[in-house]
């Protein structure tokens, strides 16, 4: 089946900012997750498949449609998203469950019961005011929202912001039971690795608005390695990493995606050990050029 | 279907705030007493503060890019906006006569005094001048407001605003052939009088045309202005970035 999200070569240019030749895809039925630091471009690539705004350049598509083209084909692919904005202050002087009435009506497919269960389930109080609830209940409530109309692709921008660990935990299980019928998808934003590392199937890395790495999370876990080294491994460090060589004042660390060839080339003279996605975030320095 | 849920956000969003009507209009109706000419534009800015009192809440809460994350186009957003803005309108045209009528039905003989000489508003000129004036102004800030969003855009449109009076007045005065600086002051001053200058056109439409012909003569170029104003405003929010 064909992507449910795919960015191709899409170019989004601010005045001081802007994020360009973006390609990666959503499939159905994995999750997606993209980190980056702040200012990465995240939130961009979040608004732009939401047709919030419009790509200056390549394309953006969403269930086969531009989310920003003008007419229905838009909309009707927008009633098959659910999202959480990054800051969800939606109408924060009414009570959650006004809120909720004034968003249901527009998906044919929300779920009353649902979404009763889901506040419920998270702990919110459907009659308490937004403006009330601390930043991670809120975002409890934007997932509920985003969660209760079945949505086939979840666009979720830095869902975890603000959560305590043990909701965190409890929302990464949801999010693999959402996906569980191979039908739905998500993209996933965040600056905490270790929510990648359990759930995510596949990474996307972005860095000053450019793809620095998407595939699959196990080339990283099962092939990558760093390599660490003093500083006299600089530049054949630099000639064998197509990734990334940072330079710390301890020595050289560099990502090289071979394992086995990183020991070969280095086993002797550095300190080679499998990357974690940690690794991977850190030292990602150099665009994609591979993958499709 | 989906403008009706456009529509019926902004009553929600409202809600919470409708039961000062009562009061403001009881402030409205003892402002009645003093000044009528007042009474009108009080009230009517009572009915456009509808719109702009949506516009504002979603614009603080920076809603407008959650709202444009819905299954809506963002045409029907903006149709959704007038539309909304016509029915604050069209409230408020009710609650002008309902509470002109009310208070000078309890207004004593000497209070009254005050009126004479004065339109009674409670007519279908007054109501028509009352729609019509209060459209031109939601037709002439959406546009503002769909291009610029609000701080920028209600600060553009309150310039353009002056800078139309203005030069509407010196071109009249102009034409008139009474030019002296005293004259266009006077001009300017009486230009705030636009309420009577609608209600005079009207009431000369209806020496021409009829009584019953004005008023859609009036209403059709009001809504012919929003069909222009809505044109204009999709085309701005289509290209605007959220």
């Amino acid at each position: 089946m064909d992507s449910l999200l795919e960015f191709t070569g899409a170019t989004k240019r601010f005045e001081d900012f802007a994020v360009r030749d973006v390609s990666f895809s959503v499939p159905p039925g994995y999750i997606v997750g993209l980190v980056g630091p702040n200012g990465a471009g995240k939130s961009t690539l979040m608004r732009l498949a939401l047709g919030l705004i419009k790509a200056d350049g390549g394309s953006v598509r969403v269930f086969g449609t531009d989310p920003a083209a003008a007419g229905r084909a838009g909309a009707e692919a927008r009633a098959r998203v659910g999202f959480v904005h990054d800051s969800p202050r939606v109408y924060d002087y009414l009570s959650v469950e006004r809120v909720a009435g004034i968003v249901a009506p527009f998906y044919p497919s929300w779920d009353s019961a649902l979404f009763s269960r889901l506040v419920a389930d998270f702990g919110v109080p459907p009659k308490a005011k937004v403006r009330s609830l601390s930043r991670g209940t809120k975002m409890k409530f934007a997932l509920a929202l985003a969660l209760s109309h079945r949505a086939d692709l979840l666009l979720l921008d830095e869902p975890t912001g603000g959560l305590d660990p043990v909701f965190r935990d409890r929302l990464l299980d949801r999010l693999s039971d959402v996906i569980g019928d191979g039908r739905a998808s998500v993209l996933f934003s965040t600056q905490l690795v270790t929510d990648l590392e359990r759930i995510a199937d596949f990474i996307v890395i972005i860095r000053e608005g450019r793809v620095m790495f998407s595939g699959p999370k196990d080339d990283i876990l099962d092939h990558w390695a760093v390599v660490r080294g003093g500083p006299e491994l600089a530049a054949e460090l630099a000639a064998a990493s197509r990734r990334g060589v940072v330079t710390t004042r301890q020595g050289v660390e560099a990502l090289l995606e071979d394992i086995e060839e990183a020991r070969r080339l280095f086993g002797g003279k550095a300190l080679v050990e499998k990357a974690t996605l940690e690794d991977a975030f850190l030292l990602c320095r150099e665009p994609a050029r591979r993958e499709k | 279907m989906t403008m009706r849920h456009l529509l019926a956000k902004d009553v929600r969003l409202v809600a919470p705030y409708l039961w000062l009507i009562v009061p403001v209009h009881a402030l409205y109706s003892i402002q009645a007493f003093l000044n009528p000419e007042l009474y009108f534009w009080m009230n009517l800015a009572a009915a456009l503060a509808w719109t702009v009192a949506v516009t504002a809440i979603e614009w603080h809460l920076d809603a407008d890019h959650v709202v444009a994350s819905l299954p809506v186009t963002r045409t029907a957003i903006v149709s959704a906006r007038y539309a909304s803005a016509i029915g604050g309108l069209a409230v408020g045209a009710a609650l002008f006569v309902l509470y002109g009528h009310v208070t000078m039905g309890v207004a004593t003989e000497r209070v009254a005094a005050h009126w004479q000489g004065s339109p009674s508003w409670a007519t279908v000129d007054g109501v028509v001048a009352f729609l019509s004036i209060g459209f031109v102004a939601v037709a002439a800030f959406l546009p503002f407001f769909f291009r610029w969003g609000l701080p920028a855009g209600a600060s553009l449109f309150a310039a353009s605003a002056v800078v139309f009076v203005l030069a509407g007045t010196v071109v009249s005065r102009a034409l008139s052939g009474t030019t002296p600086a005293g004259e266009l002051l006077a001009g300017i001053t009486g230009s705030l009088s636009w309420s009577e200058a609608v209600r005079g056109w009207l009431v000369a439409l209806s020496t021409s045309w009829g009584p019953w012909a004005a008023a859609p003569m009036v209403l059709a170029g009001a809504a012919a202005l929003g069909a222009a104003s809505v044109r204009l405003s999709v085309r701005f929010y289509q290209a605007r970035d959220l």
